[in-house]
């Protein structure tokens, strides 16, 4: 029986399947809602954008130019830990780590041995991989507040680790990536391969470009296996577990690649800032506003963590004057969160329309609200690879 | 040996801090499971509160001291009624975020209201004594004193008292305390109320014996954690007291030996290490439910 | 010397947490084509026993064998994957994806090629495909969580009171499709307070008290037993 037969049954004498059942039938849009958009959609999507960067760049002040290209580094590095936190389902505060790996790593190459840039990103993926591999192995033997307290822990060390190593890291005083101060350099320009992003425009357009990428590469991902063992572990790990699924490798792959990821975030914001210290990627930065970010945009999506970004750092931009209320507003709006709408902003979203649109084919919608609803919100996607492989 | 005891001297002050702020956290943690990443804020609430009472209203020094842990409690009570009763049944995840968020709330309120430039308090007393080759000033005397007596009387609280009985009910297993008639509900917001008290406590002493700001809540509430992981929630509070000293110990004798700016990376690095031995954290007990997925 | 037909067999197993002996010297067959019912009394073990049998808990000695061999690391993903399933005791799905969705996930590491339509049939949830799983109501969750554990395309089959909660015309059906499933092939081992389905849905039975088994037999013969009446006496649960 299709949905929309079970949903004009209601209006007779209900369907009774148990004693004790809803007998509201479930809305014909429910399972389209919580899929999101279709892949030929995004890819597209994921094109225009770089190109609209492209576009609009010229055309935009610096203060905005700086604004977008930081909300989209921001954004890259939440929905990086995100693989962690809203798939695996645990809280990784060890994103600080990371990003202080490839912040000092690419600070070093460009400015002190002059690498092309391309070797700096192979060696700062390596390094954050055997890292974040050997930390893999052990991290997830704890959960919960252990988990919790071994990442942070992890973090904090790497605080300490850079403001101690003064002759490698330039201690609490930082160094630029134009090489030593003392040689006076100005900051060093990022170069891969034969393209060289030093101005802001250029900045700008490339942060585009990455979390473009970035974000077609998780959506695809997340249809694969690889993606719904991730959903099964965030929902239940033991369950998932009890039906074959690969738990503590699952968790590992997540770790491991966002941990690369937001290690090569971490080589390109400390180019494009020129310049790294301890305090850029301290632990309530680098650490957990991240975090606030994922759960403020909704946890659980692929694009809430780019909302939560773009609230967390667009915040003091919006209050101007008080913006040093701005900590503390994004503060009291995460426990907001938290407390009251669990699922961010996007899930809201997501709860109203769904509530919307099951209100309007109960009371049978006219014609006319067929297919001119909303767009449908990109956000996770739902098992379509699945569909074909078993019979 | 001199200069290695003076250390040790040195390092009492701050183990009475860090033995306080970690009762209150394992009184907490044990008996309502929630592990508050705001408890470190209480501390430097507690030294804020002190410092409105005694320099800005010009109180005296002890009773700014009982008003400041009036203070701490009330705010501790508050959160505890507000954020996390609400949360208990969600889930940890939501715990740990929202007290993180709370964290991230009272330190912006504090640095809104006073300032981000360093603070102090006047110390009650002056005067220094030499007990052997050792000098410690007065007030640094009777802040250990004091905590000691503070940590004595928590022990009887709660090992001896009435409360106390109903506390550690309520901590072995809620449902069944509940059962037998406690008031769960009110045995965890009082207990909630004097955790906080001893954060604010701690804060409200060490005011006058250091500079402080809005952030200097945030290590103490660290250590607490790694005592609380090393030591297990259902430790005896004994632990928890030498846990803050010895911490204390490890912390000042790496500033004055190998370098200041280690001191809090050796901690958390010993945290590190510990938790990758024991996922764990230390188990009490019948058996820990490690998930062998 | 466990029969060579045995799919999973625990061989002299004890588990003990801290001061508590959960499990003594605990041996059992679980074999294709046949339903064992594991009974007794509250505390007997035989959670404990699912646990170690699925793998979520170690044993502190003795053995598991699969299909003969002694195995070296057993967890509850390692053990899914060669083909245990298990049902949990207080019913768990995945709350956030729809009914079909759950059973697809299930079948994402299944051994064998896996009919996601059948399954869902069997328990009768084929009309209830695109309900969010945490809507459910009781009954239905329960149907699910029997369906999770047969789409990873089990060899043996572990029940931790499937029955809970279930009556009547639900109760009856549960036994017929565990009958049906182990009639395919799929060993089954069942735990459940209701005597009455226990008795008519498995061939042979164990009974266990106090950690220890003390009884095996065919449902009649252990009906009779002296050792199981000792247990049972003032303490029977009639079938509900």
């Amino acid at each position: 029986m299709s949905p929309s037969q079970l949903a004009q049954r209601t209006r007779g004498p209900k369907v009774r399947h148990e004693g004790n059942s809803k007998s509201a039938p479930p809305s014909p849009w429910a399972g389209r809602w919580r899929r999101g958009s279709p892949l030929w959609f995004r890819v597209p999507l994921a094109i225009a954008i770089p190109v609209v960067a492209l576009l609009v760049a010229p055309e935009l002040k610096n203060s905005s130019l700086h604004l977008y290209t930081e909300i989209g580094i921001w954004a890259a590095v939440a929905v990086s830990l995100h693989l962690v936190l809203g798939f695996a389902g645990q809280l990784s505060l060890a994103s600080g780590a990371f990003l202080t790996l490839g912040a000092y790593i690419g600070a070093r190459a460009t400015g002190f041995w002059h690498w092309p840039g391309l070797l700096t990103v192979a060696v700062t993926a390596v390094a954050a991989l055997v890292l974040a591999l050997a930390i893999s192995v052990v991290i997830f033997r704890a959960r919960g507040l252990h988990f919790a307290l071994l990442t942070a822990g992890i973090s904090l060390v790497a605080f300490g680790v850079i403001v101690n190593w003064q002759s490698v890291t330039g201690g609490s005083g930082g160094m630029s990536t134009g090489g030593p101060l003392s040689e006076g350099g100005a900051p060093g320009p990022l170069t891969l391969g034969p393209i060289e992003i030093d101005s802001a425009e250029q900045y700008f357009v490339a942060q585009a470009v990455l979390l473009s990428a970035l974000l077609l590469g998780i959506s695809i991902l997340m249809r694969r296996k690889t993606g719904e063992s991730w959903k099964a572990i965030r929902e239940d790990d033991v369950l998932a577990a009890s039906v074959g699924v690969n738990v503590p490798r699952e968790k590992q792959i997540a770790f491991v690649l966002s941990s690369v990821l937001i290690a090569l975030i971490g080589v390109f914001h400390a180019h494009w800032v020129g310049f790294v210290s301890p305090e850029s990627y301290s632990f309530a930065k680098a650490s957990f506003e991240p975090v606030a970010m994922i759960m403020i945009g909704g946890i659980g999506t692929i694009f809430g963590p780019v909302i939560g970004a773009a609230v967390v750092v667009g915040l003091p931009e919006m209050l101007r004057d008080a913006d040093e209320a701005s900590v503390l507003i994004y503060g009291i709006l995460l426990l907001l969160v938290v407390m009251v709408a669990p699922r961010g902003f996007l899930g809201l979203v997501k709860s109203g329309l769904a509530l919307l649109l099951s209100l309007g084919s109960r009371r049978r919608a006219p014609a006319d609200d067929e297919g001119a609803g909303p767009p449908p919100e990109p956000s996770e996607s739902g098992p379509s690879q699945l569909a074909g492989k078993t019979s | 040996m001199d200069v290695f005891l003076q250390q040790i001297t040195n390092a009492l002050v701050l183990g009475g801090a860090y033995v306080l702020v970690t009762l209150g956290l394992f009184l907490i943690f044990s008996v309502l499971d929630i592990p508050n990443f705001a408890h470190g804020e209480m501390y430097a609430l507690g030294a804020y509160l002190q410092y409105l009472f005694v320099v800005q209203i010009g109180l005296p020094f002890f009773v700014a001291l009982v008003l400041a842990m009036a203070g701490t409690a009330v705010v501790g009570v508050i959160m505890e009624r507000a954020v996390f009763q609400r949360l208990r049944r969600v889930g940890l995840f939501p715990i740990l975020i929202s007290s993180l968020a709370l964290a991230i709330i009272l330190q912006q309120v504090i640095s809104l209201i006073w300032g981000t430039n360093p603070v102090t308090v006047p110390q009650p007393v002056g005067g220094v004594l030499e007990i052997g080759s050792i000098r410690i000033s007065a007030y640094r005397l009777i802040i250990v004193v004091l905590v000691l007596l503070t940590a004595g009387a928590v022990a009887w609280l709660v090992y001896r008292s009435g409360f106390g009985k109903r506390l550690r009910a309520l901590a072995e297993n809620r449902d069944l305390a509940q059962l037998a008639g406690v008031k769960v509900g009110l045995i965890g917001t009082l207990t909630f109320a004097l955790g906080s008290a001893l954060a604010g406590l701690a804060g409200g002493l060490l005011s006058a014996a250091a500079p402080m700001n809005p952030y200097m809540g945030f290590h103490p509430m660290l250590v607490a954690f790694v005592i609380l992981v090393v030591v297990g929630s259902g430790g005896r509070l004994g632990a928890a007291v030498i846990g803050g000293f010895t911490v204390a110990v490890l912390e000042t004798l790496t500033a004055g030996y190998i370098s200041n700016a280690l001191r809090t990376a050796v901690v958390f690095a010993a945290l590190v290490v510990f938790l990758i031995l024991r996922p764990e954290g230390a188990v009490r007990g019948v058996t820990a439910e490690r998930a062998r997925l | 010397m466990t029969a060579p037909t045995a799919l999973l067999a625990a061989d002299d197993i004890s588990v003990r947490f801290g001061g508590l002996q959960a499990l003594s010297n605990v041996s059992l067959t679980v074999e294709p084509h046949s339903t064992v019912g594991l009974i007794g009394p509250n505390g007997a073990g035989k959670t404990t026993l699912i646990n170690v049998l699925s793998g979520l808990a170690a044993p502190t000695s003795g053995r598991l064998l699969w299909k003969g061999e002694a195995v070296r690391k057993w967890r509850l993903g390692i053990a899914a994957r060669h083909g245990v399933a298990r049902t949990f005791q207080a019913t768990r799905v995945f709350g956030g994806l729809s009914t079909r969705e759950n059973v697809l996930v299930a079948a994402l590491n299944a051994k064998r090629d896996v009919d996601v339509e059948s399954i869902l049939e069997i328990v009768e949830l084929d009309h209830r495909q695109d309900v969010v799983a945490s809507e459910l109501p009781f009954g239905e969750a329960r149907r699910l969580g029997v369906a999770l554990a047969l789409a990873t395309g089990p060899e043996v089959l572990l029940l931790d009171e499937p029955g809970a909660g279930l009556t009547g015309h639900d109760l009856t059906a549960l036994g017929a499709s565990i009958q049906r499933v182990c009639a395919e092939g799929v060993a089954v081992l069942l735990v459940d307070h209701n005597m009455r389905f226990v008795m008519g849905t498995a061939d042979r039975v164990v009974v266990m008290e106090s950690g220890t088994v003390i009884a095996r037999g065919t449902p009649s013969e252990v009906q009779v037993d002296p050792l199981v009446l000792n247990a049972y006496l003032g303490r029977r649960t009639v079938g509900a």
